[in-house]
């Protein structure tokens, strides 16, 4: 089920109201409907990835027992090996299996040698890649000895699934998250509230800045012929929007309907178009994700406790993964590797401008910010147009295209040829919108997070959001999010 | 905690849901005046008012035998000509813009409610199965009918969509229509209206001009003709239901300019025909060349209302049936 959907609209106040009818029930009654509620919303793509689901929920569960009975720590490392094994063995199915067999035929077929290997046409279920690795952590707390097992099935699988997040995160820690289903959940007016304008503020982002964008951006990338410069660095700047948008547009949503019923789920964006640099721009960006990587993959390899030449290399090693782990195919992963080059550079010659940034003086301070935020922005462009293109090759025709002089041809009648002008126009009012709120909230969770302010600025906010999208919301066939596809 | 700080605490909650639920009751209200303002007064809702007026209106005509349904080529110049007059054994129930995905909705219900129709003649025009008409500027006024019958075939998902899609602030299609108007507002620019009061600004025109204003229209217009399966499906249900009812469906096309019907290529024309007759449809009169005056049209696809009265002789004579009552 799409929270952009009609179904979501009736979905999700039926599911809130039977939830606050079983309050006197207790919060086993309240997680067993909140699992069902959660099965239903998931089965709404496709009821046969309710079996993946429980399976994979059911093996995490079992092993999470099996480490809290055992003490033998060969018996131990052998349940958590079951646990990665399983979760990554039915990702590594579902969604690499394809990719790795063609890139090794292709491989081959470079050297002369022709090899022939089944590929399967299996569906990628929507959000395994989100809900595979917050099982993880799960089971790795309990290796780890950071948490004790859970015994209450019902919880444990109403964790897994919980609706919110479960297809396109925040990938929640089992610490932060599996607790709240074990203690009373209290919703205040306020909190009630602030999910609502949450809520709101999510479907602004990815209705109106998102989808108008995607329009605008579709256009561009899937045209037969390649178009002008102006119009490709148009596009990227616009799929720069979409993307950011599009996802934390999701979480807001994700966050704010997990806080109607008194959960509170981690922050996932942090306003990551106003760093300054790359590392800064990572602790901004799909925190839920890049605090994954660091957690699990990048302290494990050593961190930075090492010496710098192996700094860089678990640099590059956990970008690279993190950029295969969007997707099955070689744009993501140049993503990944560009994005840890960007990162690398940090480790030898420390923040560049670092001085001149903090200067007291405001006409230092305020060029030097901005050069700062422009060029973390324009090197993030250039990595979104491989995470954007079917083919690394695409990827590189459209970045010659802005190189070359058709960068400096007027846009607008090539747009107004593909019916695209208007949109652009409300594409571009609207990001600009976005940031202008954003940079006015900068220090909050979200744009509307607006609580301690007067009621007399708080509802003429929320009004404006609320009418700007009624009216200038995209129009057409619902566009899923994005990050369904990972 | 003394008992008047308890009282107070729970004075507080109460009030701060109270002050909540009070605060979201306004903004409904403020949303349900919202609606109810815009549908009272937006261009778009006043159209949707005509457009089921027009379906809802076949009652008053007891006498009505022959229903035509299409798009802009059959209302333009037959919803004034034919529905003035209730004594009329011929009623239009065509609206520009429409598909047949909406003749279908409308042709429904007009003969549940209309039992003594025996003829539909509908529209066999080769643009009706372009990509253009793929969707519909109507498509949430035909909805309405889905809706009433409980029908989800015709909708774009399902039927709890489309009902959310009745609420005028929901409608995307009045939001387009919003858009459009808004654009118009900030361009400054005139909005382009066919009939606007003068029937005969297409013969002043120069033969030249003409032909390419119809060439350019019938490029757009008969793009894809053939190409897509949806028009029809939507024809095929069209005939299933009028044979249901033993009324007899007429494929009419009406006059245009020629060089609006040469952008039709010959070959999907004929394989429009043939589905047409192998599907059902008694007989195909095709009128595009019966008319070549400028003065009857009002542009290159749109008899106006002088060539309306002998279009609809030549048509009588072809089905050797009144369509009008003359004095």
């Amino acid at each position: 089920m799409l929270f952009n959907s009609a179904d979501y609209v009736l979905f999700l106040p039926l599911v809130l109201l039977v939830y606050v009818l079983l309050r006197r029930a207790g919060l086993r009654a309240q997680n067993a409907w909140m699992l069902v509620a959660s099965y239903v919303f998931y089965g709404w793509w496709d009821w046969r990835f309710l079996g993946l689901l429980f399976g994979t929920t059911l093996n995490d569960y079992l092993v999470g027992l099996g480490l809290e009975r055992t003490e033998d720590p060969r018996r131990r490392r052998l349940l958590i090996l079951l646990s990665i094994g399983v979760n990554l063995g039915v990702l590594g199915f579902f969604k690499y299996y394809n990719f790795f067999v063609s890139s090794f035929i292709e491989a081959f077929a470079g050297i002369g040698v022709h090899l022939e290997a089944p590929t399967l046409k299996v569906i990628l279920p929507v959000g395994i890649s989100f809900y595979t690795f917050q099982a993880l952590t799960y089971t790795i707390a309990v290796y780890r000895r950071e948490m004790r097992a859970v015994h209450d099935p019902i919880g444990f699988f109403a964790y897994v699934a919980f609706f919110p997040q479960l297809v396109a995160g925040p990938i929640e820690r089992a610490r932060h998250l599996l607790p709240q289903f074990f203690i009373p959940r209290v919703v205040d007016p306020e909190s009630f509230a602030s999910g609502l304008r949450q809520m709101l503020w999510g479907f602004f982002c990815k209705l109106v800045v998102a989808d108008n964008c995607a329009t605008v951006v579709n256009s561009i990338f899937n045209h037969k012929e390649m178009l002008p410069g102006s119009l490709v660095l148009l596009g990227s700047v616009l799929f720069a929007f979409q993307i950011y948008a599009d996802f934390s547009g999701y979480s807001h949503i994700a966050l704010g309907t997990a806080r109607l019923f008194g959960f509170e789920l981690m922050q996932n964006f942090a306003t990551p178009y106003f760093s300054q640099s790359h590392p800064e721009f990572w602790r901004r960006w799909h925190i839920s994700l890049s605090s994954w990587f660091r957690d699990y993959v990048y302290i494990p390899l050593g961190g930075n406790r090492t010496s710098k030449p192996r700094q860089a290399f678990n640099l590059l090693v956990t970008f690279t993964l993190s950029g295969l782990w969007h997707g099955a195919n070689w744009t993501f992963i140049v993503w990944g590797v560009l994005n840890g080059l960007y990162v690398i550079p940090r480790v030898f010659i420390g923040e560049p401008l670092a001085r001149p940034a903090s200067s007291p003086n405001f006409f230092v301070r305020v060029p030097t910010i901005a050069l700062r935020v422009f060029v973390t922005f324009s090197l993030t462009v250039v990595a979104w147009i491989f995470f954007r293109s079917a083919t690394i090759a695409g990827a590189w025709a459209a970045l010659r295209e802005i190189a070359s002089r058709s960068l400096f041809t007027n846009p607008a009648p090539v747009l107004r040829s593909m019916g695209l002008l208007t949109t652009v126009a409300y594409a571009g009012l609207a990001i600009a919108f976005l940031l202008a709120m954003e940079w006015w909230q900068r220090d909050k969770r979200y744009a509307l997070e607006l609580g301690e302010r007067a009621s007399l600025i708080t509802w003429p906010a929320c009004a404006l959001v609320f009418v700007i999208t009624l009216f200038f919301r995209y129009t057409g066939a619902s566009l899923d999010f994005i990050y369904f596809q990972f | 905690m003394s008992t008047s700080d308890i009282t107070t605490a729970q004075m507080t909650r109460s009030f701060s849901w109270m002050r909540l639920f009070s605060q979201c009751a306004i903004a409904v209200l403020l949303f349900v005046g919202a609606n109810v303002y815009t549908y009272e007064t937006s261009g778009f809702f006043q159209r949707a008012h005509e457009y089921t007026e027009q379906v809802s209106g076949i009652a008053g005509h007891k006498q009505v035998r022959i229903v035509f349904a299409g798009d802009s080529h059959f209302g333009v110049p037959l919803n004034d000509y034919l529905n003035q007059n209730p004594s009329n054994p011929a009623y239009s129930i065509a609206y520009g813009g429409d598909s047949l995905r909406e003749c279908f909705a409308k042709v429904r219900r007009v003969l549940d409610t209309t039992p003594t129709i025996d003829t539909l003649i509908l529209t066999a025009d080769p643009h009706m199965f372009g990509k253009g008409r793929l969707e519909s500027s109507n498509r949430s006024f035909a909805d309405r009918y889905f809706l009433e019958d409980w029908d989800r075939s015709g909708l774009q998902h399902n039927l709890w969509s489309a009902m959310l899609q009745q609420v005028p602030l929901f409608s995307e299609d009045f939001l387009q229509y919003f858009r459009k108007d808004l654009g118009v507002l900030l361009s400054r620019a005139a909005p382009h209206a066919r009939g606007e009061g003068d029937p005969l600004a297409w013969s002043r025109l120069t033969d030249e001009q003409r032909l390419s204003s119809a060439i350019e229209t019938g490029k757009g217009d008969h793009d894809g003709i053939g190409a897509v399966e949806r028009p029809f499906q939507w024809y095929a249900r069209i005939l299933d239901l009028a044979r249901s009812r033993h009324v007899r469906v007429i494929g009419v096309r009406f006059p245009v300019h020629p060089g609006y019907s040469s952008e039709a290529p010959a070959a999907q024309v004929a394989e429009i025909d043939s589905f047409l007759l192998s599907h059902g449809v008694a007989q195909i009169i095709d009128l595009r060349d019966v008319l070549s005056d400028p003065q009857d049209f009002e542009d290159a696809d749109h008899v106006n209302e002088i060539g309306v009265v002998p279009l609809v002789k030549i048509l009588e004579g072809k089905l050797q049936r009144p369509l009008v009552v003359r004095q």
